[in-house]
């Protein structure tokens, strides 16, 4: 089976091929043409009946936002090329008011047709298969070579080093019976490409996604990309118009059942926080997908959101991304295009350190959620906080309507969008999703080990603020049986917040005695950072890069641990 | 005019003298459904709250923070996500889960970012222990859009027909719309704002103002000594409001200083009447039982160890709550004033 069948809804295929070829990618490249004129229709339609309502969103403004915001972007770029586009908006600018009607017509459709066809993505099903046959097996050999001597045994030799967990039963069904939108926390460059050997694991259907036009500058990541149903996503352009035909895409992918995939912290987080304020933008599209169908009357209306938190014990580009957390302080770079994923040989050297320890990254696949921020259970009924089932379409439907329908039909016009309510459901939307990430964020020995080693540094220090410390606690040492002791302290709290479902633990971290989980983060810590974070000498534990210890930490910042890490008498 | 339809029938629950007023405004615009019985309880001649589920789109519950948990509760199974629900509670409740020394987590010394989530996992209010009540309402009901009507709302007066100024908070303008659509009219007026956390924690912050108030007149000390304590209790507000969310402006709105010029000044407000008799020297239990006799709740009381417990852990000064909880306990009032006046100099913004 090619395509998606409704008449499966309900179904819960069982094999991770079943369920990818229940999905409904495998008929993007049939509908791309389709896909691009609805949207680039869509977007001028609107684009239109704005200016009717308001002057100030006339087409003249468009453009005049687009170029003032084009210029701006090409104003620090001094090669010719960059020269003459800004050249050319300077002159768009400058005509504007002696521009007639169809002309500005004409450039604005020009606009929104260029951006959509820059944005949409493809997919190919001989490179979707090539991918999950081959590429696994190649990945598995790169990472652990010894193997070539007893053979290739695929990806289940990967596997042993990535664990997939989630109730994954009630997703494969629940993406036979709706749209899926799955959100992941964003910690590195490899997610993109972990979370596409997660979905293939899980025997979930593969998604469409968004990915930062940035990184389709490597021409073997970008082959892969482009090919496997992600878009591009060009950051630079901030302008309404571009952020429009974005949004629209995404929502026509939904409305018309493609599985699909957003990193909702926008970036990857800077500090190595778990991501507690979320992008909302594309978010939003979820709501606005699931509407228009209530709207069509489509059969499977349906959006559901799942977000997934990835857990790694190391991060590939930490040690940048902290930096530039420290940098700039909340205005890092936005694109880092000179980091550890753009070099090879980093990638490989870190995924074989890192994968040389049995169940190194752990991605959890949390519970879905309709768009309203309800819990939906393997039934497809959303239910509310208290577990009792609620009728979701009755946020969206006008109150007669749930009235007409209580006495048995739905008048035309039940649902509506409404822009100001629906930003609001998705703001809530966005609440949820950070709670379910923080429960469902896995806390490893690395986050434990430096959490417990910062607090006890800053205990040391208490009078110099973070940036000080930083500069301070650079080669100091602890005794190994304080940072021992703490690391037990933090365990004890950890499990009672993992029991009232709040933080998950690692194997590691939940089985092993404190000095264990010490033992394997600086294990991790000396397979790749150089410096090492911490060093073991003798009795005592020297601190070789603050910086670090703080990014592992931060992981763990929001969990009121601290008391438990810094001081004995705070203890379980 | 919201996209959702009319707001039909409207529900009222509650059997306060503030809820008796916000009865009686919504029967002068429309048909008014108002339960007073609690859960469980007969309630003869009332909407059950099946009916107030199936009839009414909005549903205003005006019952001190104590009772909002059990009775959202029970109403919560007759709702769905069409229903507005609006607060007029004037308290936070204790949060149960929030983290405490008994797991050792909690209290945290960051770098100021705990509890400082935008649309993140840990409202700053949880965080600190305390749920404001459209958390509650959220934690056991369906519904999403909600709101908290507050202001200088004194029920005695809008009973009266005196002019009434009130405002709405809901991030839902729906909500705003719904409630004007409800209550408004040529002696109530309503203003709405976005700011819903701010709103819900200048009404429940105000009573312990409004507390310190009635205390500083039931120790027979003057007008500059009110004033003084008003002001310096509404700084506390602000700084703790703020601490926690709320927009600044709010507290300077009718929900923050409105209530307080009204509440902090009056016998019509139970908590400055609680206050006036603990000043005047009633004990402390005598004075609640006959509020309670006459079917009045002072907020202020329960949440002065509310403004203790997040200010210590927001790290926000509120030496007037402070001597207030020390004049609860049982400390000598005359004492406390004196300690109060003989602080180290600061200044007016500290």
């Amino acid at each position: 089976m090619d395509h998606f069948d409704p008449a499966s809804a309900g179904s819960a295929p069982s094999a991770a091929g079943s369920a990818a070829h229940a999905a409904r990618i495998f008929d993007f490249n049939r509908e791309r043409g389709e896909i691009v004129r609805e949207v680039a229709g869509r977007v001028w339609g609107r684009k239109v009946l704005a200016g009717e309502r308001n002057p100030d969103a006339a087409l003249e403004y468009v453009l005049n936002d687009v170029a003032f915001h084009e210029i701006q972007r090409l104003e620090p770029d001094r090669s010719d090329k960059a020269k003459a586009r800004r050249g050319a908006w300077q002159d768009l600018a400058r005509s504007l008011g002696r521009m007639s009607t169809p002309e500005k017509e004409s450039r604005v459709r020009a606009l929104i047709d260029e951006y959509a066809q820059d944005i949409v993505g493809n997919f190919d099903p001989r490179v979707y298969q090539f991918a999950t046959r081959v590429l696994p097996l190649g990945l598995a050999a790169l990472l652990t070579p010894q193997d070539l001597r007893h053979g290739l045994t695929g990806f289940g030799e990967l596997g042993d080093h990535i664990t997939v967990q989630g109730d994954l039963e009630t997703l494969r069904a629940l993406a036979a019976r709706a749209t899926l939108v799955f959100t992941p926390t964003h910690m590195s460059n490899l997610d993109s490409i972990l979370i596409g050997f997660a979905l293939l694991r899980a025997g979930l259907p593969p998604a469409t996604y968004g990915a930062g036009k940035n990184l389709f500058t490597n021409r073997f990541i970008s082959f892969f990309m482009q090919n496997l149903g992600a878009y591009k996503v060009d950051r630079r352009l901030r302008f309404a118009l571009y952020k429009d035909v974005l949004k629209e895409y995404s929502s026509v992918l939904l409305e018309r059942g493609f599985h699909s995939l957003f990193f909702p912290g926008g970036t990857r987080s800077r500090a190595g926080e778990v991501e507690h304020h979320l992008k909302l933008g594309l978010l939003g599209t979820a709501l606005a997908a699931y509407v228009e169908n209530l709207r069509a009357a489509r059969p499977n209306p349906d959006v559901f959101i799942v977000p997934v938190t990835l857990n790694y014990p190391l991060v590939l580009e930490a040690a940048t991304l902290i930096e530039d957390h420290f940098k700039a302080e909340g205005k890092g770079r936005y694109i880092i295009e000179d980091d550890e994923f753009s070099r090879f040989e980093r990638i490989v050297t870190f995924l074989r350190r890192l994968l040389s320890m049995e169940q190194s990254i752990v991605v959890h696949f949390s519970h879905a959620l309709d768009p309203f921020g309800n819990r939906v259970g393997p039934d497809g009924r959303s239910r509310d906080r208290r577990g009792r089932p609620v009728d979701r379409t009755t946020y969206v439907a006008r109150w007669d309507a749930i009235a007409a329908a209580a006495a048995g039909g739905a008048p035309a016009g039940a649902f509506q969008h409404d822009r100001a309510r629906d930003a609001e459901y998705t703001e809530e939307l966005g609440r949820r999703i950070c709670e379910v990430f923080a429960a469902d964020t896995v806390a490893m020995s690395t986050h434990v080990t430096s959490l417990c080693v910062f607090e006890l540094l800053r205990r040391r220090f208490p009078s110099l603020d973070l940036y000080r410390l930083l500069r301070a606690a650079g080669g100091e040492t602890l005794p190994l049986e304080e940072v021992t002791a703490a690391v037990g302290r933090v365990q004890g709290a950890l499990r009672a917040l993992a029991d009232a479902g709040r933080v998950r633990m690692s194997v590691t971290v939940a089985s092993r005695g404190p000095a264990g989980v010490l033992d394997r983060a600086l294990r991790y810590f000396s397979a790749y950072h150089v410096p090492s974070v911490l060093t073991r000498e003798g009795a005592r534990l020297r601190v070789g890069d603050t910086a670090l210890v703080v990014y592992y930490r931060n992981r763990l910042m929001r969990y009121g641990l601290e008391r438990a890490a810094a001081a004995a008498e705070a203890g379980t | 005019m919201s996209t959702n339809g009319t707001v039909g029938a409207v529900g009222v629950v509650g059997a306060g003298e503030w809820a008796a007023a916000v009865a009686t405004l919504a029967a002068q615009r429309g048909t008014v459904l108002h339960r007073t019985a609690p859960p469980g309880a007969d309630a003869p001649g009332e909407p059950s709250f099946a009916d107030l589920g199936a009839r009414a789109r909005l549903i205003l519950l005006v019952l001190p923070s104590a009772e909002v948990r059990a009775t959202a509760r029970v109403l919560g199974d007759y709702l769905h996500g069409g229903h507005l629900l609006v607060h007029g509670t004037r308290g936070l409740e204790p949060h149960s889960s929030a983290q405490d020394a008994e797991t050792g987590t909690g209290a945290g010394t960051g770098d100021g970012h705990e509890g400082t989530t935008e649309n993140g996992a840990n409202p700053p209010t949880a965080a600190a222990g305390w749920l404001r009540i459209s958390e509650v309402l959220r934690e056991e009901t369906p519904a999403v859009r909600l709101g908290a009507l507050a202001g200088p709302t004194l029920a005695g007066e809008v009973k009266r027909g005196q002019p009434t100024v009130a405002v709405v908070g809901s991030r839902f303008p729906e909500v705003i719309d719904a409630v004007r659509e409800a209550l408004a009219g040529p002696t109530f007026r309503v203003y709405g704002s976005d700011d819903l956390c701010g709103v819900e924690l200048a009404a429940a912050l105000s009573p312990v103002v409004a507390l310190a108030a009635g205390l500083a007149a039931g120790l027979g000390l003057e007008f500059n000594t009110r004033a003084a304590v008003v002001v310096r209790g509404f700084a506390e507000m602000a700084r703790l409001g703020a601490s926690l969310g709320a927009k600044p402006a709010t507290f300077t709105g009718l929900a923050g200083l409105g209530d307080l010029l009204a509440s902090a000044q009056s016998d019509a407000s139970a908590d400055f009447r609680l206050g006036r008799a603990l000043g005047q020297g009633t004990p402390l239990a005598a004075a609640s039982a006959a509020l309670q006799a006459e079917g009045a709740t002072a907020e202020g009381l329960r949440m002065v160890g509310a403004v203790q417990h997040i200010a210590a852990r927001n790290r926000v000064r509120v030496s007037l709550t402070d001597g207030l909880g020390a004049i609860l306990a049982g400390a000598d009032p005359r004492e406390v004033v004196r300690g109060l006046m003989t602080l180290a100099p600061m200044s007016e913004a500290g």
